[in-house]
């Protein structure tokens, strides 16, 4: 009975591992395929408008095909993959890479600079610049091979600059960009803004608290090829995006947050 | 246990009798050492699966084992040099990861799925302790000691802080949890390992080849699935791309007005990247076809130039498109400030390694007078 009881353990265990085998196969294959035919499929039709008479459902994605494969995406794949740690979002600089970057610069004040007048207490200090973790001291030169993770950090939650045809700063478009960056990265500033101040309070344990914690975007714009002789970047200028209320009582997520509109010169509560 | 023998074919010991699937013989070592030992739960396959040689031929562990010690020794840098001393500032109170700043990882319906064992936890105490208890398997993975509880434990910690805190982290970091799921579920600790020590295990040691083949699979999914994304960006057609690329001072190692790599060479590269990506699977695959082929046709034509020509190529050229793999990397690395991803993307091609030789070469002079092939 024993050995009977074993070699069944041991036959369901290879057959358990030959169908891990197949499943993993599966499970890569179509989770590529599902994220690589969406914008395949996107591009094919824009390029060529016959798919849409010839096939109208597959080329909206509307097919019972898609519908299928979209469930098992969501309900199978992507369930597990991010329980196992598999998570196949692959695409490092596609489809296309950005013209604009931006490293963010923190601003501590302890005036009332943008506050009605007698509204919050202030000191008589000079605001303190502290660049991003990332910003090398010169642009034009610089060896970079440490604090990859901050980097990381600051570039997920920092709107990069709006820029026009004419490859200028485009301020009209700028007040969008703050609303949709704090929409969806408002509590990463704010995380930011407060861990900075907090990292200038433990080496200055004398600064009062401040009555603001600004961010602003430093940006550039990278010329296009072949580019200027010398080379050189096109510097857009520095921008206030938001800024952090550490005095405020309520500091969950965004409570404590105020988003600049460039158009009134002013702060606005975070909606 | 399973035994090789000389011949080639597989003795199953006794307690294996009756499996459903027997794997083929693995050839003789390239060493020259033709006897070995199988470790490890050999999968069973439906027919015509069972008769590909390619998924069921047993392969030395060494393959896995050198990806091991390459995936720990490197993690082992990461946790020491960027996790461990800014555990404070990456997870738990008043850090750029608090807790509530990533419920959306948790309250998603679509990533219902994930998981921390450090979930919600504010107090830094614990995710210091995580990070030793994380150093100390690592260590143990490393070395091969305990390797399977070992493995666990590295991939459970991984994923603990990477849930916690995923603005930290980049494409580097995900590949790095792929190879330890891999690892986790397979014998990886064969050789190379002081279990392997403590078992005393002399001989050429097997395992059943899939983890080797499921890694291969997804390095070449991760470069076509690239490929097939970048083909459809205008600066991949235009060739312009690496030369954005480059110019991004958030991301470049150093400054492009410092040092410019010239527009035509960035141009050839980006567009050789692009064709190399999305044809990477006919080139492997087409390669291994042709090789197949005239050696199955061509038997007894080996001096013939026509047949050699092909067959050479189609055997070289898997190592030559690798190969540039391998330099597309350590272009990246070069150029680019992106962490630990090009090293733990490199751990892909370290199984493709004849890494056996070293072992048969160290064992040779001891092996061979008691080598039952010379006996």
């Amino acid at each position: 009975v024993v050995d009977f009881v074993n070699k069944a353990i041991a036959v369901t265990g290879r057959v358990l591992l030959g169908l891990f085998v197949f499943w993993q196969v599966f499970f890569l294959v179509t989770s590529s395929f599902v994220r690589v035919e969406e914008p395949l499929r996107k591009e094919a039709v824009n390029k060529w408008e016959c798919l849409k008479r010839w096939f109208p459902a597959y080329s909206k994605g509307e097919d019972d095909f898609h519908k299928q494969l979209t469930d098992v995406q969501e309900k199978v794949l992507k369930r597990y993959a991010t329980g196992t740690g598999q998570v196949q979002h692959w695409g490092l600089f596609a489809p296309d890479i950005g013209r604009v970057f931006a490293f963010p610069v923190v601003e501590v004040r302890w005036d009332d600079d943008h506050f009605v007048p007698g509204s919050v207490t202030t000191s008589p200090r000079d605001p303190v610049i502290l660049p991003g973790y990332n910003e090398p001291e010169d642009i034009n030169a610089f060896f970079r091979y440490r604090n990859f993770r901050f980097r990381k950090y600051e570039t997920n939650f920092m709107p990069n600059p709006t820029h026009g045809a004419d490859d200028k700063f485009d301020p009209k478009r700028w007040g969008g960009r703050i609303s949709s960056s704090v929409q969806d990265d408002g509590k990463n500033m704010a995380a930011y803004l407060r861990w900075r101040w907090e990292m200038y309070k433990e080496l200055n344990p004398d600064a009062p608290v401040p009555t603001q914690v600004i961010l602003h975007m430093r940006g550039y714009f990278i010329p296009p090829p072949p580019g200027p002789d010398p080379w050189q970047f096109v510097y857009y200028g520095q921008y206030r995006v938001v800024r952090w209320l550490p005095w405020h009582i309520r500091q969950s997520g965004t409570d404590a947050l105020e988003q600049y509109d460039p158009d009134n010169d002013r702060y606005e509560s975070v909606p | 246990m399973t035994r090789v023998t000389p011949s080639g074919a597989t003795h199953v010991a006794p307690e294996q009798a009756g499996k459903p699937h027997r794997p083929a013989a693995p050839a003789p070592g390239a060493g020259g050492v033709p006897d070995g030992e199988l470790v490890g739960v050999q999968p069973w396959y439906p027919w015509p699966v069972s008769r590909w040689k390619w998924l069921t031929r047993p392969v030395r562990a060494e393959r896995l084992a050198a990806l091991r010690i390459a995936l720990a020794a490197l993690l082992l840098f990461d946790v020491l040099s960027s996790y461990l001393p800014n555990a404070a500032n990456f997870y738990g109170e008043h850090s750029l990861g608090e807790p509530p700043l990533y419920k959306n990882l948790w309250n998603d319906e679509k990533a219902r799925w994930n998981w921390s064992l450090l979930y919600g936890v504010q107090d830094h105490t614990y995710h210091y302790a995580g990070m030793i208890v994380w150093v100390v398997a690592i260590s143990g993975l490393l070395v091969g000691f305990f390797t399977r509880p070992c493995s666990v434990a590295v991939w459970a910690l991984s994923i603990t802080f990477a849930n916690l805190n995923d603005n930290v982290d980049n494409a580097g970091d995900i590949v790095r949890g792929i190879f330890l799921f891999y690892l986790m579920i397979s014998p990886c600790g064969a050789t190379w390992s002081v279990d392997a020590w403590l078992k005393k295990r002399s001989g050429p040691v097997y395992i059943s080849p899939w983890p080797l083949r499921l890694i291969l699979l997804q390095m070449v999914i991760i470069y076509w699935a690239n490929g097939l994304h970048k083909v459809i960006g205008e600066d991949w057609q235009t060739g312009n791309s690496l030369y954005y690329v480059m110019g991004d001072a958030t991301l470049s190692r150093w400054s492009k007005a410092q040092f410019s790599i010239p527009y035509p060479i960035t141009r050839l590269l980006s567009w050789s990247v692009l064709v190399w990506e999305v044809t990477l699977p006919a080139l492997l695959i087409g390669g291994v076809i042709v090789a197949k082929v005239m050696r199955h046709f061509g038997a007894g034509m080996e001096r013939e130039r026509w047949w050699r020509w092909p067959y050479y190529a189609g055997l070289t050229l898997p190592a030559i498109v690798l190969a540039f793999g391998v330099m597309f990397h350590l272009g990246i690395w070069v150029t680019m400030e992106l962490g630990l991803f090009a090293p733990y993307m490199l751990c892909f091609y370290v199984p493709l390694l004849p890494w056996e030789r070293l072992a048969d070469r160290a064992r040779r002079p001891a092996a061979h007078p008691a080598s039952p092939a010379t006996t």
